[in-house]
């Protein structure tokens, strides 16, 4: 309440701020009444048994599975992230480090030629390895983009009833596609070592898989931490841009099989 | 018991002591989730996540604070991330106008408080709507009286001397809307 001075004419005043502090008093105690009314709900009785239903269902599928909680990234991941830092360093390395004396630059071509000329990329060339293997490697970017966009998509709030948790059991299968997709790439760029190899959309194609593989990684790394799991705005922020890189890589990967010297064939 | 206590007796393997644990705490997350979404439904959602998700990863619990604060810290997280959703905001264009659903308390209301919800009760709970939502949010949660500064200020994770800003800016403001409004 204000403070008053008592001196001449200040009675009326003094009366003043005394009717100004009651009413300082009385809008402070009716906001804190209706604010406290506003947060004095309960959840319904049908609410809080769900929740006990929800984690007595938790507590017999774990003792069934003889389930573990998992903190952060598993080691799969771990090993996919490194890989793809591997990926885009090698990429980076080619791209931003030229040969040093033209020799260098034709021995890089020469092995490229003498990779394509060998007897595995005959037998892959003509046989049905490579179809085989391009099957797989298209399987592989299904687990990888499909899986990881459907993650996107949920932390950018679609389907929001559906637990977070629950997409956790989806991430390994992202990774068994990574991999399905390198090993049989391996098998793929033998078969066509310089065309890939000199083609700059595979370069660009590489280093967005490989930072798709590094923000998913790092969604997984940290959404599902034990307090919680990172800030909304930053789970959103990786979602996008995991999005982003997901379509920019199968745009350019799409693209790889037309693109011959530079140009669109 | 005290929730330390309890959660060492569920990782010990008494699932009956989460059970307790969740009956203790269900209003104040349910509140918390609240304070954010203005929807009881989605802060019932809200209060499932949570506690599910305190399940899972209790094993993780590291105790740099209170089970209650983390527990809050959860729900709190969820429901922002909730309220960020595209389903969300275009439920909130739609719903532009609603207010604050009706209190709804465990026990009928005093005269005293029937005679408060009333006109300024109306106003008040339109203005906080209003607020920008880094005041707004920690006015309700302290209003949920869960929550003292420091573990508001932990949960929301700023210095405690920025909370009760945040919380007396917020009131500062109602006061000055509600002033122009004729309440005096």
């Amino acid at each position: 309440m204000a403070v008053m001075k008592i001196g001449p004419g200040s009675r009326g005043e003094g009366q003043q701020l005394r009717s100004a502090g009651f009413r300082h008093e009385s809008i402070e105690s009716r906001i804190d009444e209706a604010t406290r009314l506003l947060m004095t709900r309960e959840p319904s009785p049908e609410a809080r048994r769900a929740v006990l239903a929800a984690i007595a269902r938790l507590q017999t599928s774990a003792a069934a599975a003889g389930f573990e909680v998992q903190r952060g990234s598993s080691r799969l991941t771990a090993i996919s992230m490194s890989m793809a830092m591997v990926l885009l360093g090698f990429v980076a390395f080619r791209l931003f480090v030229p040969p040093a004396t033209a020799a260098q630059a034709y021995a890089g071509e020469a092995l490229l030629i003498q990779l394509s000329g060998s007897s595995l990329a005959f037998w892959i060339n003509t046989t049905f390895v490579y179809p085989g293997f391009l099957f797989i490697h298209t399987l592989g970017l299904a687990l990888v983009v499909g899986i990881g966009l459907a993650v996107d998509l949920r932390l950018l709030g679609v389907a929001a009833r559906v637990p977070l948790a629950a997409l956790r059991a989806l991430i390994p299968a992202i990774w068994v596609g990574f991999w399905m997709s390198v090993l049989s790439g391996v098998v793929l760029f033998t078969a066509d070592a310089p065309g890939k190899g000199e083609n700059a959309l595979f370069s660009i194609k590489l280093v967005l898989v490989a930072s798709g593989v590094i923000v998913t990684g790092l969604i997984e790394r940290h959404l599902f931490r034990a307090d919680g799991g990172m800030s909304p705005s930053r789970s959103r922020t990786l979602a996008i841009i995991s999005l982003l890189l997901w379509i920019a890589a199968i745009v350019a990967g799409r693209l790889v099989g037309y693109a011959v010297d530079g140009a669109f064939v | 018991m005290t929730d330390e206590e309890l959660v060492q007796e569920f990782l010990q393997g008494a699932s009956a002591a989460f059970d307790e644990l969740v009956r203790r705490h269900s209003v104040a997350v349910y509140r918390t989730a609240l304070a954010v979404l203005r929807s009881g439904a989605d802060a019932e959602d809200v209060m499932q996540e949570t506690f599910v998700l305190a399940f899972q990863r209790l094993q993780g619990f590291r105790h740099e604070a209170s089970f209650k604060t983390w527990l809050l810290t959860i729900a709190w997280r969820r429901a922002l991330h909730r309220r960020r959703s595209l389903t969300w905001q275009l439920k909130e264009l739609v719903m532009a106008d609603a207010e604050f659903p009706q209190a709804v308390t465990a026990h009928p209301p005093s005269v005293d408080q029937a005679l408060i919800v009333g006109e300024l009760s109306r106003d008040v709970r339109r203005l906080i709507r209003k607020l920008p939502s880094r005041l707004r949010d920690p006015l309700l949660l302290k209003a949920t009286g869960h929550l003292d500064y420091q573990e508001l200020a932990e949960m929301l994770g700023i210095p405690t001397g920025t909370a009760k800003w945040r919380v007396s800016e917020a009131r500062r403001l109602l006061r000055l809307k509600l002033a122009r409004l004729g309440h005096y």
